[in-house]
């Protein structure tokens, strides 16, 4: 169903529209379909107000001459829930210029008044041809039919606006229907290990959510969920990211040449849009794994004006562990997630969004007992945890046919503690001590972006954000109370709260210079404040698109990027104990510069899309400890004093072959790569390879259709080995027998290849759909090396010998999915 | 059903382990090694060595030097030349000890290496044993349990301390994780104790040092094998701790403790702590520290350890007198059998 409106009448009005089959061709054939509509609303307007009428027309004519161009704009929605689209295609194939919806699924196109076919398109959904005689500016809601995928070769899209025409390069977008057909392990659907498959993506220890993108590290990854960053993604150390697949509608990466609307991180934007909720009627769906289960219902609260969305997820990790657990002794493990989204249709220009999360990690473990001969009652408790906290209220207004804002407000938290609570009381005597030891983030953000279109070929941004970060960095508060003595209450800190100030401006121009080349310049001005510490950045950012072929765009782009916010890791997997420090002095920010080229060719109609990029990065203001440091303790003790400054340098080659449309769907991605660090201190201040620098990167990634109920999918990735420090030397200190470390990252692991493959049976009951997944991770069980360690054994050759240890073999899953 | 998917979810995720052959850079530099770990109770001693390629696989007495020109130096122009007594190893000729709360200085000399240099005490230590209270636990046991309480004086600035309880015990124990005394490189007692854990609801103890300040390792059973604390909850005050312990049985002789405190110099505690996590990365696979632990040295131009330390030793009986252990026999063979395990 399409949903119209003329903005220059106010008036709304609604028609179905053909079968799929029909639409295509059939589009000449309606030339007179919006035309008739505007006549018959025009004359019921006329009866009832002529002198308004008049003043419509005159304003519209006045706007048609003055500019000599009429403005088709608005947004482009779902038809079963009036979800709206992003990344949707809105083209003119007559004038070969079109646009696509932005993050808010608001599009605008402009072109001299005359009869068009405007096509509409988006990943999932059947196209829709339009015949529009557009006289003067004209506000149209888009409703697309979401596809239902079959054994039919769908060919649709003969002219489209395409990623050719994007100027922007380094992007990737994937459904979430997409990532919720593929191999898990487990069966346990994570987005972040789908981002994982993509060129110049490293994760980390096999196993973990950790993105590490094009040489950079944990903390450089700007992950957004609707508009707010996260800090910590991740759930259960790593192995499980906290985004609930149910409750998202998409997620985009993007790896170089950023815009310049973000800014705050080096190597990635990984932003995450949450469903608004269903406007038309209640739906749900929910899975139920081995680990854990979900769940997500939506809903209108008032039918076409307000809608709600709810989604949670929680692990029965501690209910596995229950068994092994006995006497007066419990531990346990579990997390959850919580997504909340509400919106309200103010009016047809304004709409509000209420956007919350909520997510927590816990390890907890309690112990009664009576030590001999000391008490008569001793307990202990102790948990450990984290927890993001986050909410946003977002106001997007259409200020014209052309100009669009969007305005938000929110707040985030993350914190990390560990507490420990015990008693031990006797006759004589009683002991009570709480250990706590915290570290905590809290952002408060205001901002708001304009977008304005002033004609097809042109694209402005602009927009300012303002953050006030509240940094707590390690916080230990010790209460003791023993009797007889005077109560002990420590705090300690190695740096007192942070609470630091940033603003950034930006602004962006996507221009079509010529009708094959496409460039967006852009520049962002961000100052950052924290105590006396004052830091200012200037980032221009450029993006060029050169059209060689038809089907063929050359892209480059630069970028330069600061980061004020560092994340103190003691080297292995990030975990939650990681210390999220501030730019201060002593700690500069970081800087990176990217610039980037490629190559972009469709083959086949643009069933094919092949990809060629190459980067070079450059950063500094990288924080690491010094070598020799104690890591364990340095989180809870004075880091600023253990800690100094590097700089980082990263180059790459992509080629990424996807398949986009057919049975046969998915894509190829190989990555060559080289990723240095340097540091004073460390390896005699000369480079060294990164952890994570991995030369040779290959995934694949298909799915086919088998029937309309039933697909597979395989996975299989391979990557070189990760550097591995090796120790060069050994030594007796008495009787410890110890070792001499060599260069830095100067070995290399073996290589880590799986596949996983994954069937699902899909069948339509009379509530809804059922999906039973049936899934084997790293179906070959190849041993792959997790962790390399030196092995001090009589049994080894040379007394030294190193050992890898494999987890994650053969893993079968099962999972079952419902919607409704 | 719950247990069988715990199981097959354990089963699925447990590791394996194979041998790598990882190609490890050539050219490897030799260093001198110094091992020292002084205390006002030893006489002066020293171990010198030398470094070795990993791929070599010469043991610790290959790896030991002759030819060492070994000197202590201290306050008062204290200087003492260290004599060779065994392959490697050097100690005073003059019966010299080191004093508590005087710095000393090494310097060691070898052909073909760099002179090595360093400088460390053996701090104060102030501490009294309080009460040794003796109580059954229950009467179907013929074991008895103690309690006793010690007081320590804690000086201004960070210290870190351990608490060891022993019992005489008429066999021997070589291996020292079962028990048997080596404090520190003190290798005289290397028989008749064995070693005790004891309870204690003191939040500063921990029974691994590289959990000590750390408040997200608690120790979770209040029992210990070795008490590792620092002053974090009592700087520079008077501090009294109360553990309770149950002793061992034996028939050819009575029940017989010694407790130790050790106050650690700043750079043996960083040592000691740095070679246990050095040991949890060898042979360990590691999550929480991917990359290898380097082992702290205070040695210039070289590896090893040159600190000190000091000890506090209390022994006492069941009834809390205090014995001598050449009236006990303890180091002789008065306390047979005593045979090699």
């Amino acid at each position: 169903m399409i949903s119209f409106r003329s903005r220059s009448l106010g008036t709304h009005a609604f028609f179905d529209f053909l079968p799929k089959k029909q639409q295509k061709r059939s589009a000449e054939r309606f030339p007179l379909i919006v035309p008739f509509f505007l006549e018959q609303k025009m004359t019921k307007i006329e009866g009832r107000n002529r002198g308004l009428m008049l003043g419509v027309l005159f304003c519209l004519q006045f706007g048609t001459v003055a500019a000599q161009s009429v403005t088709v704009s608005g947004y482009v929605e779902d038809m079963a829930s009036r979800e709206r689209i992003l990344g949707a295609s809105v083209y003119i194939p007559d004038l070969q210029i079109g646009t696509t919806t932005n993050q808010y699924g608001f599009y605008s196109v402009t072109a001299a008044p005359g009869s068009y076919t405007l096509s509409v398109s988006h990943i999932g959904y059947n196209p829709l041809w339009i015949r529009l005689e557009l006289a003067g500016d004209t506000t149209l809601t888009l409703t697309l039919a979401p596809r239902i995928v079959g054994l039919e070769d769908i060919e649709v899209i003969a002219d489209r606006e395409t990623d050719l025409d994007d100027v922007q390069m380094s992007r990737h977008e994937i459904s979430i229907e997409e990532i919720e057909t593929l191999p898990v392990i487990l069966g346990e659907i994570d987005i972040q290990k789908t981002l994982q498959l993509l060129p110049s993506v490293q994760s980390g220890i096999e196993g973990s959510s950790g993105l590490y993108v094009r040489g950079g590290r944990a903390d450089q990854n700007l992950i957004l969920l609707d508009g707010l960053p996260l800090y910590n993604p991740n759930h259960l150390f790593g192995f499980f990211s906290v985004f609930n697949s149910a409750a998202m509608k998409r997620v985009e990466l993007i790896k170089g040449g950023f815009p310049a609307r973000y800014g705050g991180r080096l190597s990635s934007v990984i932003s995450y849009t949450m469903k608004e909720g269903n406007l038309k009627r209640f739906a749900g769906q929910g899975a139920i794994g081995l680990i854990s289960s979900r769940a997500m219902l939506e809903g209108p609260i008032v039918k076409d004006r307000a809608s709600f969305l709810v989604a949670g997820r929680r692990t029965y990790i501690d209910q596995l562990l229950r068994p092994f657990q006995g006497g007066r002794t419990r531990y346990g493990a579990a997390f959850y997630d919580l997504n909340l989204k509400a919106n309200y249709i103010i009016s047809e220009r304004d709409r509000i969004y209420l956007s919350a999360y909520a997510g927590q990690d816990e390890f907890s473990y309690k112990k009664r007992s009576t030590p001999a001969g000391l008490g008569v009652n001793s307990q202990l408790n102790y948990a450990l945890g984290w927890r993001n906290r986050l909410a946003s209220l977002r106001w997007n207004r259409l200020m014209g046919d052309r100009l669009f804002a969007n305005a938000l407000i929110g707040v985030m938290q993350y914190r990390f503690s560990s507490d420990t609570y015990s008693v031990d009381e006797n006759d004589s005597e009683i002991i009570k001590y709480d250990g706590l030891w915290y570290s905590e983030i809290v952002d408060w953000t205001a901002k708001i972006d304009f977008e304005y279109i002033p004609n097809s070929r042109h694209y402005m941004r602009m927009g300012a954000e303002g953050v006030l970060h509240r940094f707590n960095p390690g916080h230990t508060q010790t209460k003791l109370e023993e009797s007889g003595r005077p109560p002990v209450n420590l705090l300690q800190a190695p740096t007192e709260v942070i609470n630091s100030r940033e603003t950034a401006l930006y602004i962006e121009d996507e221009m079509q210079l010529y009708r094959a080349l496409q460039v967006t310049t852009g520049i962002r001005v961000s100052s950052y404040a924290a105590r006396s510490v004052r830091f200012a950045s200037i980032e221009p950012r450029i993006g060029v698109n050169v059209r060689v072929a038809q089907r063929t765009a050359l892209k480059s782009s630069y970028a330069r990027s600061k980061q004020y916010v560092h994340l103190l890791t003691g080297g292995g997997t990030a975990l939650p104990t990681d210390l999220w420090i501030p730019s201060m002095d002593r700690i500069p920010p970081q800087i990176g510069h990217q610039l980037a080229v490629g190559v972009l060719r469709e083959f086949r109609d643009g069933r094919y899309e092949v990809s060629v990029e190459g980067y070079l990065k450059r950063m500094k203001g990288h924080l690491e400890y010094t070598l020799g440091s104690d890591r364990y303790r340095s989180a809870f003790l004075d880091w600023p004093d253990i800690v100094e400054i590097g700089t980082g340098t990263s180059r790459g080659a992509e080629i990424f072959i996807q398949r986009k449309r057919g049975r046969l769907t998915g894509w190829m991605g190989y990555t060559w790569a080289r990723t240095t660090r340097r540091f004073a201190s460390l390896n005699g201040g000369d480079p060294f390879p990164d952890g994570y620098d991995r030369r040779h990167d290959v995934s694949i990634v298909m799915q086919y259709q088998l029937s309309n109920t039933k697909q597979v999918s395989a996975v299989w990735v391979y990557g070189s080995g990760y550097p591995v420090w090796v120790p060069v030397g050994r030594y007796f200190s008495g009787f410890n027998h110890l070792l001499d470390l060599g260069p830095v990252n100067s070995a290399r692991a073996p290589a880590y290849h799986r596949l996983d493959v994954n069937i699902t049976f899909k069948k339509q009951r009379s509530w809804g759909d059922r999906t039973i997944s049936i899934g084997l991770y790293n179906a070959y069980n190849h041993k792959n090396p997790m962790f390399i360690y030196p092995q001090n054994n009589t049994s080894c050759e040379s007394l030294i010998c190193f050992q890898q240890m494999s987890m994650l073999q053969l893993i079968p899953s099962i999972s079952w999915q419902w919607k409704f | 059903m719950r247990e069988w998917v715990a199981i097959l979810l354990f089963a699925a995720v447990c590791g394996c382990e194979t041998v790598v052959d990882l190609e490890v850079p050539g050219g490897y530099q030799s260093q001198l090694v110094v091992e020292s770990k002084f205390s006002p109770d030893s006489l002066w001693r020293v171990e010198i060595g030398r470094s070795a390629p990993l791929k070599d696989a010469a043991m610790r007495n290959e790896l030991m030097i002759s030819d060492a020109m070994v000197v202590i130096l201290g306050e008062n122009n204290f200087r003492d030349t260290l004599r060779q007594i065994a392959h490697g190893v050097y100690q005073t000729a003059y019966g010299y000890q080191p004093e508590r709360g005087t710095v000393y200085r090494i310097q060691v000399n070898v052909d073909g290496y760099p002179q090595t240099a360093a400088s460390s005490q053996a701090p104060p230590l102030q501490s009294d044993l309080l009460k040794v209270e003796r109580f059954a636990i229950d009467n179907s046991s013929a074991t008895e349990s103690y309690e006793i309480r010690l007081r320590l004086e804690d000086r201004t600035g960070k210290n870190y301390y351990r608490l060891v309880l022993f019992q005489v015990a008429p066999f021997c124990r070589h291996d020292e994780v079962l028990g048997s005394r080596r404090i520190g490189d003190d290798p005289s007692y290397t028989r008749d104790y064995s070693r005790l854990t004891f309870q204690s609801s003191s939040p500063s103890f921990r029974d691994y040092i590289e959990a000590v300040d750390d408040p997200t390792v608690p120790d979770f059973e209040n029992e210990f094998w070795s008490a590792y604390f620092s002053d974090q909850l009592f700087e520079s005050t008077t501090k009294e701790f109360a553990i309770t312990f149950e002793a061992d049985a034996f028939e050819a002789i009575g029940p017989h403790f010694m407790l130790v405190l050790t106050a650690f110099s700043d750079d043996l505690f960083v040592y000691e702590r740095s070679v246990t996590l050095h040991d949890l990365f060898v042979g360990i696979p590691n999550i929480i520290q991917r990359n290898p632990v380097k082992v702290h040295t205070n040695i210039q131009n070289g590896l090893g350890i040159f600190a000190g330390y000091t000890a506090d030793t209390y022994r006492f009986d069941e009834d809390g007198n205090e014995w001598k252990e050449d009236v006990l026999g303890i180091g002789g063979d008065e306390l047979e059998p005593c045979k090699q395990q």
